[in-house]
């Protein structure tokens, strides 16, 4: 079995009198697609954030290969990517000048930015788009350069939030092609409620609600475990909707 | 160099936005083709002044202000001895005289409509002329001003000239609004979120914007000088000294700048804020209208005022000096010693401020 290469240990963490993530705790292996699930508000994002010292946990711990880690420290930081789930870039720089600006800020030196930039931009479909300015792009390419973002420094964790939000079936499947490659590359994690994008790429994956964990295994394992059983051939859906319920969230 | 990286990429997108970058040489050139319109020609009138010296202990004074002459001959004041002021008020407020000048022993008041421009000008040199004379019979000034060199052929010929360096304040004072945008803008794109999970500190993007704006300013400033230039601004000091004090203001404004950005929640905020702390210094530095002098104490021989711990303040004064009355390097030292510091203060203490508000993790 691959090792261990990120803990989350009972994390809470409250917003005034909401809390948004309840003792959760999950671990993620090397080179595997870990899936986050969970209903709006489940506090997969607030999860994420945590994971990647964007927000201070209240209580609980993040480890990395098995050592607790300051995620504030920039040492762990820079190994973790995270392509956020809303669009996130600088309007008026072209594609390019964003990813080698951006790898720089990770301590790259120009050249080497920028050269990984243009590969990635070119794995990403973008390459014939690299001196336009991103405002200029279609809301997929944006998506895509997101994503492309995440991975400039080559990161040993990536961290997609709802990487196919907003993005049309073309994208979709070149995104989610993308993501299918990074696995065994790279340990990624990936946050959904998009239960058909899971089950097409995640190895394991946990639901999520309330910020406690429902359950964690292997798409194949949780439908066969958990799914309804007036349901023959029970879909990941059908799975979190079992858990979850059916009202409908805010 | 993150600091450099930084600054380029904030140089791009402003050299991008075409509309921001003319807006702000734009705004204080159009105000200076409106004054050059409004106030460039004539040359100074000759002000009618009230004096009010119940003792005749003004004599000397009054002498010397009746000697004064622009460089065209004609007299600076036109005095009018009076002794009722209840009937010197109405004077002035049915607008006969600019100014009223009551002498008291030590006391020198003057007295003025406040709105009118012509009250403001009188005043401005009546209070140089006077601080002149006292400082010379006494070895201390009657009234509170730094400014101190003689009046005649080689000061401010037109109310264009007068007006003009405070424009110039205003168009460095500019760059708050615009400095607060910026940053404040990565907060609302989302991009100093992903800023924060890099290696960048604090003083890489704060620095990097820092450095971007000076590069702005560096092109602003002159520009708008030479506007004023063009325009029929009479700079009688060095007009690189004026720049390099202006420079030296754009520190400052940098500063307020980032602090701004610090507590606004979002760039609409921050350009709001922004731009009321930018006018409230151009009223209080006296950019606009001279306030009445308001000392609290002396600090080397200058008067030191409530507003003095703004930059702004002794960078309009000594902008005044420089190009009003062609004081030298040595003569602005002081308020050009004092920008410098308050901009620096200012700087640090907007870089404190906005990493505390937004750098952290929550």
């Amino acid at each position: 079995m691959s090792e261990v290469v990120l803990g989350v240990e009972d994390l809470v963490k409250r917003f005034g009198d909401v809390t948004a993530v309840d003792g959760l705790s999950f671990q993620v292996r090397e080179g595997e697609v870990f899936g986050l699930l969970g209903p709006n508000g489940a506090g997969k994002t607030t999860t994420i954030q945590a994971i990647c010292g964007l927000l201070a946990p209240d209580a609980g711990q993040v480890t990395y290969r098995g050592q607790p880690v300051e995620t504030t420290s920039a040492d762990y930081r820079v190994r973790v990517g995270l392509c956020p789930q809303e669009i996130v870039l600088w309007p008026r720089l072209t594609c390019l000048e964003q990813l080698r600006f951006l790898g720089q800020m990770y301590g790259i030196r120009g050249a080497e930015a920028a050269q990984r930039g243009e590969s990635l931009l070119d794995e990403l479909g973008l390459a014939d788009r690299r001196d336009r300015q991103a405002r200029t792009l279609s809301g997929g390419m944006q998506r895509r350069l997101n994503l492309a973002m995440a991975l400039v420094h080559d990161p040993e964790i990536v961290v997609l939030d709802e990487p196919e939000a907003g993005l049309d079936p073309q994208s979709r499947v070149r995104v989610r092609e993308f993501v299918r490659s990074l696995a065994r590359r790279k340990t990624v994690l990936v946050t959904t409620h998009n239960m058909d994008e899971a089950d097409r790429v995640a190895d394991r994956v946990a639901i999520v609600d309330h910020g406690r964990l429902l359950v964690l295994d292997t798409p194949a394992a949780l439908k066969a475990s958990t799914g309804p059983v007036e349901v023959r051939d029970p879909t990941l859906e059908d799975v979190f909707l079992g858990l979850t319920g059916r009202r409908l969230r805010e | 160099m993150r600091v450099l990286v930084v600054a380029r990429k904030t140089l791009r997108e402003i050299l991008r936005e075409p509309p921001l970058a003319v807006m702000l040489v734009a705004a204080p050139a159009i105000f200076l083709v409106v004054l050059a319109v409004g106030y460039g020609s004539p040359r100074l009138a000759t002000h009618p002044v009230l004096v009010l010296d119940p003792d005749g202990s003004g004599a000397a004074l009054r002498a010397e202000l009746e000697a004064l002459r622009h460089d065209d001959g004609r007299p600076v004041f036109a005095l009018t001895a009076v002794s009722d002021p209840v009937a010197a008020d109405a004077a002035l407020a049915a607008g006969e005289a600019d100014t009223l000048l009551r002498i008291e022993g030590d006391e020198v008041v003057l007295r003025g409509d406040a709105t009118s421009l012509r009250h403001v000008a009188a005043s401005r040199l009546l209070t140089r002329t006077i601080v002149d004379h006292s400082l010379r019979e006494t070895g201390r000034p009657r009234v509170t001003q730094v400014l101190r060199r003689p009046l005649v052929s080689d000061g401010p010929r037109t109310l264009f000239d007068v007006y003009a360096p405070g424009m110039l304040v205003f168009a460095i004072l500019l760059i708050i609004p615009q400095t607060a945008f910026h940053v404040s803008r990565e907060l609302r794109r989302g991009t100093l979120r992903r800023l924060r999970l890099t290696r960048m500190r604090s003083a890489d993007l704060l620095g990097g914007v820092s450095v971007a704006q000076l590069a702005v300013a560096a092109v602003q400033v002159p520009v708008v000088f030479a506007v004023a230039r063009l325009l029929g601004f009479h700079a009688v000091g060095s007009l690189a000294l004026g720049i390099a004090v202006g420079l030296v203001l754009c520190v400052g404004s940098i500063g307020l700048g980032l602090c701004v950005s610090g507590l606004a929640q979002n760039d609409g905020q921050a350009a709001s804020l922004g731009a009321a702390v930018m006018i409230v210094q151009v009223i209080v530095c006296g950019a606009f209208f001279p306030l009445p002098p308001m000392t609290l104490f002396e600090l080397g021989g200058h008067p030191i005022g409530p507003f003095d711990l703004l930059p702004a303040t002794h960078g309009m004064l000594a902008l005044q000096q420089v190009l009003s009355y062609g004081d030298g390097a040595g003569e602005v030292a002081f308020r050009v010693g004092a920008t410098l510091l308050l901009s620096l203060a200012y700087l640090l203490a907007g870089i404190a401020i906005f990493h505390r508000a937004r750098l952290r993790s929550g």
